[in-house]
């Protein structure tokens, strides 16, 4: 009531009454002598008459009631009625990465972010509830989380823990998770059951969130119910700032990396703004100590706006394990996006054993079952020839296998081997477990019955497919006639191995390889830990990949000889070995590199199982001791969920000696650096079953929910209703007027 | 001019004029308003009322001073040289009796009725005795309410007018009407058949008067029914607030007449129809009089009746 002292107009109700009570005491006195036909028509209209006369006063009474009460400018909200002057409020502040924005002004002698105007906001909004109000705040980006816990009536306990416990994260923003939860927590509290309930959404307002294809197809419908259940106000706490540049990859070329080996890693950087970014300023940092902010190289780009620009930087270490490098944009206005990490395990040397099935050592790779192997995975520079490879490989003959230590080696590569030994099986699924790699070539040395017996289902279940009978014919050396050949299948190149043909547009060198003969491989469709690697264009498998504990499989249908295909001789096979030693001799291992929001794990060794663990986050003052955990097939591993905040997560292992392992955390800079935003028009177009009150930085939010909160004015509907009325009056009395 | 020395069509011109209530209301005295209403209606006949009437010679008588010498028996001074006139014996055609309605009810008068409705009834009754004793008829006047009030014995002569005007002036009207049960009380009253007229608002049950009807209808009385009633009771034109007072003892009702005046109507026009109908039904004549209309209506009437009667007869 915005009025309430014109209420008393309202009395004025009783004027007609007063009137008609009046004139029932003015009337003329006239004796009359025809009182039987008086009273017969009184009798007769008495009750229809008087029933008009009430309606006829009510009409008019109502009319006066409705003129006061639009005097006083009533207002209305439904909540209001059930909940009284208590609130229940949720109030949802978005932490995203993007909420670090800069906004140009400085708090506590920091630059001041959209985040801290979110906070200011949320204090503006606790300090409009009444007394006795409930509180819940929560923070959003792609996981809600509640820094005071359940709904609290201590709001100025809120306002400290808002500013203690409220903290910026590097994670994306998900408005459906957030709306979830505060559906749930309408639901589920009974303090919000009967109170008048507002949720509050402090939000940049960024545009990708709200998308469709962020969302699932019941958000509108979701919306619409909280819409019902709720008064729903989305605060506005960016700016229309969009300029923005941001490292959006930082990776080495290659995946596999040694000691004293250069290791090139670039850095993509995309310029989000709409503006030309000139001299920008690109750190690199490589293993930085604490508190030597110096990089470790610097460059300077320039990005056409919407543009990417790559920035390599390249760097040898010398000790083996995990290295830590980083990209830094400076004076960057959203720090979050302008740095990211790397994550790069050096290893001391990566050893693969190459086990040639011949009988005897022949150097001449024609006669033998590695020469080709061996050229492809270390290759010599006739220009350079002291310049060391990333692998270094060994050849035995397959005589020597039960006599070596395959724990020497990252791989080992068995090339038509005719037989292997039972107690070497056993070695090699060791071998697999702790992960690293066995790759079978197949030839016409093997017996295949064997193989599926020994490393097959029955004996150390390593086989990624059974074999069976030998396909086509193979090259006569003597007749140097060739068979009818077939290539590889283009189709369905997404295995590691293969995927870089696709994707530099080599296909060909695929296509172009000739095959003569082969193995058939049967998988069974039942085993979900194997994968097709890729196929002939005759439809039979190429070669088959099976994941068992850290390590991988590779089984080729073909051998690695010319007797069988040219793909020895092939470009398209150094391509696909070097991958193949990669993929085998980092092994089957949770990435070191994750997304932000996403779980890190590291496999440790059975022996870690009772070890101390010290995990250090990116964010100070929250290192973690703790003792791994064993999953349900007893692998031994330590897990980090909390993952919102983007950097290193270091974690030492009290072994002897002390391992040290970093995990980088980045956030996904293709969502979160594009600051373009929703207008309230587009999200009530797109949602239109959403019923929300927008309120922006720049208005007066206390007084903008305060109005909200008393409701629509409904003095323009009283001004309906009176005219209404009156025009009601006027038909009825004219119509029961009585006509002579 | 005076009415005396006046021809007879002036002599018309100026007694038609007491047919208008509105003079009529200007006239003191009953009687002498009775004369010049019946006079100035007879004025306009051919015939003289007189024709037609038997008169029978009765007996000789000597002449005395202040005797018509237009009576004188001449033969008789021829043979016996004495004076001696001749008496004549009027034959009465008939015997009327009118029941004047002198109850509280009566005594409404409307601003557009010159007079309340017991005025014009006893206009209508002093007329009508006029008329039937000029007519050497009989009449009788009862005066009446919840009973009979005041009985005036049929006579017939022009002194009875003026008792009848006496005992009309002299009613007051204080009770309730009670037609049905008069007409029984009359009709067991009168012995000799005749005519009997009621002069009545008839605010009674019309069952009631019904039977009152029958009773004097079974006794073989002609009957004239006039149902006097004022303007306003037959319009009901009253508008904005109305607190009506009821006569003849009736509670007082507030109401907004404008709003019941077609159920009034319709209650009051279903009445006369109920009592017209029982009239009809009964071979009783029955005429509407408006307090506001001339007395000329009651008076044609009346004679229209006798003279279908007559032809009747």
């Amino acid at each position: 009531m915005l009025n309430p002292f014109l209420l008393w107009f309202t009395v004025l109700g009783a004027v007609p009454i007063i009137i008609h009570l009046l004139n029932k005491r003015r009337y003329r006195p006239v004796v009359w002598a025809a009182m039987e036909f008086l009273m017969s028509a009184i009798q007769k209209n008495a009750r229809r008459l008087q029933l008009r006369d009430i309606i006829l006063m009510l009409i008019r009474t109502l009319a006066v009631i409705c003129l006061a009460l639009a005097l006083a400018r009533p207002t209305v909200n439904a909540r209001s009625f059930i909940g009284g002057n208590k609130t229940g409020a949720v109030i949802l502040l978005d932490n995203s990465l993007s909420m670090g924005y800069t906004t140009g002004g400085t708090v506590s002698g920091r630059p001041e972010t959209r985040f801290d105007v979110a906070k200011k906001l949320a204090k503006t909004i606790l300090d409009q509830l009444e007394p006795g109000s409930w509180c819940a705040l929560y923070t959003f980006n792609g996981e809600v989380r509640a820094p005071i816990g359940d709904p609290s009536q201590n709001l100025t306990y809120i306002k400290q823990e808002m500013d203690s416990a409220a903290v910026l994260s590097d994670g994306s923003t998900n408005v459906e998770k957030a709306f979830e939860k505060a559906g749930q927590l309408l639901e589920r509290h009974p303090e919000f059951k009967l109170a008048n309930r507002e949720i509050y959404v402090i939000t940049d307002m960024q545009a990708y969130p709200w998308s469709a294809k962020m969302v699932s197809g019941g958000f509108n419908k979701s919306l619409k119910e909280l819409g019902e259940k709720a008064s729903v106000y989305v605060v506005n706490a960016g700016d229309n700032g969009i300029e923005n540049a941001a490292v959006i990859e930082l990776a080495p070329t290659d995946t596999l990396a040694t000691v004293d080996m250069p290791i090139t890693c670039v850095a993509k950087i995309k310029n989000f703004g709409q503006s030309d970014l000139k001299g920008l300023v690109v750190d690199f940092f490589a293993d930085p100590v604490a508190g030597d902010e110096r990089p470790a190289q610097r460059f300077t780009v320039d990005i056409p706006a919407g543009e990417i620009s790559s920035v390599s930087f390249e760097k040898k270490f010398a000790t083996g394990g995990d290295h830590r490098v980083s990209c830094r944009l400076a004076d960057d206005r959203l720090p979050g996006d302008g740095r990211r990490y790397c994550s790069i395990e050096v290893i001391d040397e990566a050893k693969v054993l190459l086990v040639d099935g011949k009988d005897q050592r022949i150097d001449d790779p024609i006669y033998n079952e590695t020469g080709f192997l061996r050229f492809a995975l270390s290759p010599k520079d006739p220009e350079n020839p002291d310049k060391q490879n990333l692998i270094t490989t060994d050849v035995i003959t397959h005589h020597r296998l039960p006599d070596t230590n395959l724990m020497n080696y990252q791989a080992v590569v068995l090339s038509n081997v005719p037989r292997i030994p039972p107690a070497v099986a056993a070695a090699l699924e060791k071998q697999v477990k702790n992960g690293n790699g066995v790759m079978i070539f197949l030839g016409d040395q093997i017996d295949p019955a064997a193989y599926n017996t020994v490393l097959g289902a029955a004996g150390v279940n390593l086989l990624p497919a059974k074999i069976g009978a030998p396909w086509g014919e193979a090259v006569s050396a003597d007749t140097e006639k060739y068979p009818p050949a077939f290539g590889f299948s283009a189709d369905k190149l997404s295995h590691p191995i293969m995927a870089d043909f696709p994707n530099q547009n080599c296909v060909e060198l695929l296509t172009a390889v000739k095959i003569y003969r082969g193995y058939d491989l049967e998988i069974s469709p039942k085993d979900d830990s194997v994968r097709p690697v890729a196929t002939y264009s005759n439809g039979k498998l190429a070669a088959v990949e099976k994941r068992i504990g850290s390590g991988y499989v590779l089984l080729f249908a073909s051998p690695a000889t010319t007797s069988w295909s040219d793909l020895p001789t092939q470009p398209a096979f150094a391509i696909m070995m070097s991958r193949a030693a990669n993929l085998l001799t980092l092994g089957n291992r949770p990435p070191k590199n994750v997304g932000v929001g996403s779980q890190i794990r590291s496999l440790l060794q059975q022996s870690d199982q009772n070890l101390l663990v010290h995990i250090t986050p990116p964010y100070p003052g929250l290192k973690v001791d703790t003792k791994p955990d064993l999953t349900p097939d007893s692998r031994v591993v330590i897990d980090i969920n909390d993952t919102d905040r983007a950097g290193f997560y270091d974690i030492v292992i009290d072994r002897d000696p002390k391992v040290n392992m970093a995990y980088a955390v980045n956030p996904d800079s293709e969502l979160e650096s594009n600051l373009n935003t929703v207008v309230p028009e587009q999200i009530r177009h797109d949602y239109p079953e959403f019923r929300f009150t927008y309120i922006a930085k720049s208005d007066d939010l206390a007084n903008k929910v305060l109005q909200e909160r008393k409701g629509s004015e409904l003095w323009p509907w009283l001004i309906g209703a009176v005219f209404l009325l009156l025009a009601l009056e006027s038909f009825l009395a004219n119509r029961w007027a009585p006509r002579d | 001019m005076s009415l005396i020395s006046a021809n007879p069509t002036q002599k018309k011109m100026m007694l038609s004029k007491y047919l208008d209530p509105k003079i009529l209301n200007r006239v003191d005295k009953l009687e002498l308003a009775a004369k010049a209403v019946v006079e100035g209606f007879m004025a306009g006949w051919h015939r003289s009322p007189y024709h037609g009437f038997s008169v029978e010679f009765a007996q000789h008588r000597e002449y005395t001073m202040g005797d018509d010498p237009r009576h004188l028996d001449w033969k008789i001074f021829a043979k016996a040289n004495r004076y001696y006139i001749k008496q004549y014996e009027v034959e009465t055609n008939y015997v009327a009796h009118i029941l004047h309605d002198a109850s509280e009810s009566m005594l409404y008068q409307s601003p557009k009725a010159p007079f309340s409705k017991l005025e014009y009834a006893n206009f209508i009754t002093a007329a009508l005795s006029y008329l039937i004793v000029s007519q050497t008829d009989t009449v009788g006047v009862g005066i009446f309410n919840e009973g009979l009030e005041t009985f005036v014995e049929p006579k017939q002569s022009l002194g009875h007018i003026h008792r009848i005007c006496h005992e009309l002036e002299a009613a007051k009207p204080t009770k309730k009407t009670d037609v049905g049960d008069i007409m029984h009380q009359f009709s067991d009253r009168i012995k000799r058949r005749g005519i009997v007229v009621m002069i009545s608002d008839l605010l009674d049950k019309p069952e009631r008067i019904l039977d009152g009807l029958n009773h004097l209808r079974y006794a073989r009385h002609e009957v004239l029914v006039f149902h006097v009633m004022d303007p306003y009771e037959l319009d009901f034109p009253f508008d904005g607030q109305v607190k009506f007072e009821g006569l003849e003892g009736y509670e007082p009702i507030l109401c907004q007449p404008r709003m019941l005046r077609k159920s009034y109507l319709e209650a009051l026009n279903k009445h006369i129809l109920a009592v017209k109908t029982a009239c009809e039904r009964n071979k009783v004549d029955y005429v509407l009089l408006n307090t506001a209309q001339p007395l000329e209506m009651a008076l044609q009437s009346f004679l229209q009746s006798r003279a279908l009667k007559s032809i009747a007869r």
